[in-house]
């Protein structure tokens, strides 16, 4: 990792856990500590972090920006970061207020994410009919509050709704540092909405960048999980000797470690890749997301187990990290729907051999 | 037989011209056998390494004062991808160019410099390597094989076992323990004992796979000139170390490079047998998809240990992962290709008629060793726990 990238983790993982409250983030998050944590991403440049210059921002790349998804899992933020300063950051590219209002932290965009963001499946359609009106609820939104847009998503069109005025309803959310809820959409023009895009192909890219960051913060979270288990098993003892004396629980964390390390380093390459335009990008996306939603689930349902009935206890961190494992899964999909596409691309590529499938890696590394 | 003038090249000049060149030398070597002679027949695999180190591929990491070609990392790099890609058999007398020959150059006398080292370069010396033993395996530092000064010479007693190509080997470079009061890793030394001396039996053990190119070696009162002692006296368990790291930055490549292969390989053959079943089963897609995220991750780690090596970082114990998850992964990888094969993987590991002569059956048998040979997967489990994680050691 270059010197900028590691202290951009450095600064990341400091000012998360100095600013955000774990026993705050567990109680609920609301309104004040969603802005608390945007104003510490707005601080740092965070949200202008894909911005071009000309807006302001610090047009960094992907392989910088997994970086901080990884920061942004450890630390559990609680806002819809990767909505904004990715995604919509990502189909904005035109737009330069909209630019230059996610940079400066005057744009929030919230959404309901697709099912399954690798097969572009929206969780509804844009309700709207022929005369350019919506019609029904938005469900299943993350972190409503006080978003400043919600962004509708379809096959070949982003449109950005403002939130004015517009009624939330909000549920119990299953992860506690997510709140989740329905947007009446009824009677918006779309007149008064933002036609983002309608090519297909910018969505589709906006899409798959979002989706290396979801994979960044599920390495985040597995990596949390993972140290946080490594602490307790090396502190608790039973039978007169540490548990991390135990072999049993050695090889499992051993081989936790080692599928927190290849999705850590698949997402970098998946990022990098990216960033480059490569022949493999598609294939190295499902790679990171099928590394990272098992490192992530797996790292997360071991920190419970391996804690005991501690890490059963709400006043224990173990349970945030393991729902956010859960949420952050949903949205990059089942890992066999993305082996299923890899298999698809490999058994398709098989003439073009080795240099397609495996292309030379630049002598400088890729993370 | 001349080189192409690779020194002045740039890396992809050098690449290309490297990839004709083994292409052409491979092809003149092969027609010096038989047809069907198989990738693992031993005289093939001299053969070929003769006539690499003939033609001067050989010594590429060493030091040019040492008659070595002083490559850097990332030409050595290059070599050994070419290398593993054009299909050669894989090379015999790796224990001596890779880990012997840099042995000696960092700990060797002038005069052990002096007598081995070319000899290694012409391949003209076969070497094997005498660690494990019945009782010192995992635990290799509760070996006995004990050696004890008499005059001018050690006296060599002892038995050693699993040790690679024992039966054809011209040398043994042995850890034999030397005080046998000290603490266990304080009383080895590190000896150069020369396989026809009185008082050594080899016998030859038949593996899995029906070849035996693993030996036991018995060794009753071998006597050993002290000049062959590398290092200090019982400085041998710190040199065996260093020994074991002189590869780390480069022992990889060619494994990556083979594994592609394979997966590609076992790709089509998918795709073609049973009717076309197996193409369309989710099942064997989803764990061809699996094969393909092990390769592209270990090809990852093993690029960022290259990338450490050429800056001059010490291995670290990174190198038990990527051990660890490269085993496991061609077992899986083979595990599915014996799947795939299906009544075919009837035949034996050296059927003719089988496909791919019975190599997928020989390759799944041999992955068996390969998650036990060079610290088993339960040990370098360990290692992670211990050395990266910081987990307490223990014996539970």
């Amino acid at each position: 990792m270059n010197a900028e990238r590691t202290l951009l983790r450095e600064a990341a993982r400091r000012s998360l856990a100095d600013g955000l409250a774990r026993s705050a983030l567990r109680e609920g998050v609301d309104a004040a500590l969603i802005g608390q944590g945007w104003t510490l991403a707005v601080r740092l440049g965070w949200t202008g972090m894909l911005v071009p210059e000309v807006e302001g921002g610090l047009a960094l790349g992907l392989a910088d920006m997994v970086v901080l998804g990884e920061e942004l899992g450890r630390g559990l933020f609680p806002g819809p970061f990767v909505a904004t300063a990715v995604l919509g950051a990502s189909l904005a590219a035109g737009h330069v207020d909209l630019l230059a209002g996610i940079a400066e932290g005057r744009v929030r965009v919230a959404l309901s994410w697709p099912d399954d963001l690798r097969n572009g499946l929206p969780a509804q359609p844009a309700p709207i009919d022929r005369g350019g009106t919506f019609h029904g609820d938005l469900v299943l939104v993350e972190y409503p509050v006080g978003a400043t847009h919600y962004l509708l998503l379809d096959w070949d069109k982003a449109i950005l709704v403002p939130a004015v005025d517009l009624p939330v309803a909000l549920h119990q959310p299953f992860d506690v540092t997510c709140p989740i809820g329905t947007v009446d959409c009824d009677s918006v023009a779309l007149g008064a909405c933002t036609v983002l895009t309608t090519d297909a192909a910018l969505i589709d890219a906006a899409m798959a960048r979002a989706a290396i960051v979801i994979a960044a913060e599920l390495v985040g979270v597995a990596a949390a999980a993972l140290e946080m288990t490594i602490a307790h098993v090396g502190e608790r003892r039973q039978f007169g000797a540490p548990l991390g004396s135990f072999q049993a629980l050695k090889h499992r964390l051993a081989d936790t470690y080692v599928r927190v390390e290849n999705a850590r380093s698949a997402t970098a390459y998946a990022a990098a890749v990216r960033d480059a335009g490569g022949s493999d990008r598609d294939l190295a996306l499902d790679a990171a997301a099928s590394c990272a939603v098992e490192a992530a689930l797996g790292a997360t349902a071991d920190a419970v187990q391996l804690h005991g009935a501690i890490g059963y206890a709400w006043d224990h961190d173990a349970h945030l990290y393991l729902k956010r494992a859960r949420r952050l899964s949903a949205i990059l999909g089942q890992p066999d729907d993305a082996r299923a596409r890899i298999a698809a691309t490999l058994m398709r590529s098989l003439p073009l051999g080795a240099e397609f499938l495996f292309p030379p890696l630049a002598l400088e590394e890729p993370r | 037989m001349t080189l192409p003038p690779w020194e002045t090249l740039d890396d992809a000049a050098f690449r290309a011209a490297l990839r004709l060149w083994l292409r052409d030398h491979l092809a003149m070597v092969t027609a010096g056998f038989p047809p069907d002679v198989s990738p693992h027949d031993l005289q093939f695999r001299r053969g070929w390494e003769d006539h690499l180190c003939g033609a001067g591929w050989s010594g590429l990491s060493w030091p040019v004062e040492h008659g070595g070609k002083g490559l850097s990392l990332g030409r050595q790099a290059i070599f050994l991808e070419e290398h593993a890609a054009c299909g050669a058999p894989l090379p015999l007398n790796a224990i001596a160019h890779g880990i012997l020959g840099p042995t000696l150059i960092h700990y060797g006398t002038p005069a052990q410099q002096q007598r081995f080292l070319p000899r290694i370069l012409a391949n003209q010396e076969i070497w094997c390597q005498g660690y494990s033993e019945p009782a010192a395996g995992s635990d290799l530092a509760a070996l006995t094989t004990r050696a004890v000064r008499d005059g001018d010479v050690y006296r060599v007693t002892g038995q050693k076992i699993w040790t690679s190509f024992a039966h054809i080997a011209d040398w043994c470079f042995l850890l034999a323990r030397t005080d046998s009061a000290a603490a266990r890793h304080r009383g080895i030394s590190f000896l150069l004992v020369d396989m026809r001396s009185p008082g050594i039996t080899v016998r030859p053990i038949r593996q899995m796979s029906g070849e035996a190119d693993f030996s036991e070696v018995f060794l009753d009162d071998v006597r050993v000139p002290v000049e062959n002692l590398v290092g200090a006296e019982n400085d041998g368990w710190r040199i065996a170390m260093a020994a074991a790291s002189f590869e780390r930055g480069t022992y990889f490549v060619p494994r990556l490079v083979r594994l592609q292969a394979e997966l590609i390989e076992l790709a089509r053959l998918a795709a073609v047998s049973a009717g076309g079943r197996h193409a369309a089963s989710p099942a064997i897609r989803d764990r061809l998809a699996r094969s393909f995220i092990d390769v592209n991750v270990l090809r990852l780690h093993a690029h960022r240990a290259l990338a450490a090596a050429m800056r001059g970082e010490a291995p670290g114990p990174e190198s038990s992962y990527i051990k660890l998850l490269w085993s496991e992964a061609h077992q899986r990888l083979l595990d599915l290709a014996m799947d795939v094969l299906g009544r075919q993987g009837a035949l034996g590991p050296q059927e003719p008629t089988a496909p791919k002569r019975g190599g997928w059956q020989r390759d799944y048998l041999w992955s068996r060793a390969e998650t036990i040979l060079a610290g088993t997967s339960e040990i370098q489990r360990n290692i992670i726990a211990e050395r990266l994680l910081g987990l307490p050691r223990g014996t539970a």
